[in-house]
């Protein structure tokens, strides 16, 4: 049984026979039938990748020596750093719903 | 929900933008194909082409079931009504023109056509239905096929006998091969599909990285899943490489769904041609159903004409499937080709590029026209 934005089915899982869901895991449906198991871990990681896309740009902006004053690189990393895991923590324990 | 809207978040978004923008050289222009009709309409659908610098081109490719198959074969299908068949397929086959009508005509003139969600309805509804027959028209790429093995496993093995599957599943590697030797096609990196990729995994594009030399992503469905798959095949092409990289690791593994595939290997072999529409005959691109499963083959139960239609010459369906012609090139498009009354199957389904583009992009242009400023 799965949950589609609100609305209960009963999926067959026999494709994911090698590897089988349980109560609780997000999977991936098409036509009726589990296709795949979404893989939270890489669901953050790939969140935090993009989350980190503006650090990366101070980086090169360092790296290419935009702005004479290097202080005023400096802090912007670690506060960056500390800002992306949050995001996306909070919006997935947010969004669990089954 | 999970996973979508962290996805959709308009900051990251705008972050992405500005790295592709950086890393676009301004002098050169580049054209990368998006393989999957999903991608297509998540495309138009979120206006990412608007949201792109004008040197990235995104052209669509011929991953949508629907508009790959010829007419002939929605004909042979349809023609199975006429012995009393029930026909099921899925919603977006419904409004599919054949010569002598859609589906949803044949429904409407009295022929028992039914939608179903899955493979698997369609056999609920054999076991419901003993004395009728019910025909379950097949389409779709690898994402689909497993779950129409399954389903003629399982008709097998309970022995329903009066279920029947009209096999018109394709195979999606053929189809960008049939792409790349095609003469008037320019293409320089794909957007690998991400649905087919959960089946049959990322090792067979390889052959596109490494003999053709263009870098391929496999890529999810949501706006930052596609602009950071562009964003990767940016960095592949500043640097030189052309490697099969995976973007949508949440979901797809690289080995595909082995469970799904040995289902494929169960229960379908693959034709030596198939007709794909707009493309011609592709050999090797089209799986049939193995002798071991010939009681549920509707093409050896019931006599298929084996209908050959050209398609209507006006139309370019073949050149925009391509991606050699815009939509809105073809001369037809939005005049005599609508989605309320489709010509060809690129304007029916949801992830047809010409669909896409009539509902995102040709409305919004009639609003500009009809709302001055």
């Amino acid at each position: 049984m799965v949950d589609v934005v609100g609305v209960r089915r009963y999926i067959d899982i026999a494709l994911l026979q090698d590897d089988p869901p349980r109560v609780g895991d997000w999977v991936l449906v098409h036509v009726g039938f589990a296709m795949s198991k979404v893989s939270e871990a890489d669901a953050l990681e790939q969140i935090r990748t993009l989350n980190a896309l503006g650090e990366s740009e101070l980086a090169r902006q360092e790296a290419e020596g935009y702005g004479s004053a290097a202080e005023a690189v400096v802090p912007a990393p670690p506060l960056a750093g500390d800002q992306s895991p949050g995001p996306p923590d909070g919006a997935v324990g947010g969004g669990e719903s089954s | 929900m999970k996973f979508v809207d962290e996805f959709r978040d308009a900051g990251v978004i705008a972050k992405a933008v500005e790295e592709i923008r950086h890393l676009a050289e301004p002098a050169r222009h580049y054209r990368f194909m998006e393989v999957c009709g999903g991608h297509t309409h998540a495309i138009y659908r979120f206006g990412l082409k608007d949201l792109l610098p004008p040197n990235i081109e995104l052209v669509h490719g011929p991953g949508c079931p629907v508009c790959v198959l010829p007419m002939g074969r929605i004909d042979d299908g349809l023609a199975m009504t006429d012995s009393g068949v029930i026909f099921t397929a899925f919603g977006d086959m419904m409004r599919v023109p054949g010569t002598r009508g859609s589906p949803l005509e044949f429904k409407a003139r009295g022929a028992d056509v039914r939608i179903v969600y899955s493979p698997a309805d369609a056999l609920r509804l054999a076991e419901k239905n003993p004395e009728r027959h019910v025909m379950f028209f097949a389409i779709g790429f690898e994402t689909t096929a497993p779950s129409t093995a399954l389903t003629l496993m399982r008709a097998k093995a309970r022995g329903i006998r009066n279920f029947s599957v009209f096999c018109n599943h394709v195979t999606i590697i053929p189809g960008i091969r049939a792409i790349l030797d095609s003469p008037d096609m320019r293409i320089d990196a794909f957007l690998g599909p991400g649905h087919v990729s959960t089946v049959i995994g990322c090792r067979p594009y390889e052959w596109i990285a490494r003999n053709e030399g263009k870098p391929i992503v496999v890529s999810g469905f949501e706006p930052l899943d596609i602009l950071q798959s562009v964003l990767m095949l940016l960095r592949q092409l500043r640097n030189g490489e052309a490697k099969v990289e995976n973007q949508y690791k949440r979901v797809v593994a690289w080995e595909g769904n082995r469970a799904a595939l040995r289902a494929i290997a169960e229960v379908f072999e693959l034709r030596n041609y198939f007709e794909w529409r707009g493309m011609g005959f592709i050999s090797q691109s089209a799986l049939r159903i193995r002798d071991s499963y010939a009681e549920w083959d509707a093409e050896r139960r019931f006599s298929v004409p084996g209908i050959r239609v050209t398609d209507p010459k006006a139309a370019q369906c073949g050149e925009v499937l391509k991606g050699v012609l815009k939509p809105a090139q073809c001369k037809l498009f939005g005049n005599e080709c609508t989605p309320e009354r489709p010509i060809g199957a690129l304007m029916v389904s949801s992830e047809g590029s010409c669909a896409a583009y009539y509902n995102y992009e040709h409305r919004k242009a009639l609003t500009n026209i009809a709302v001055p400023a």
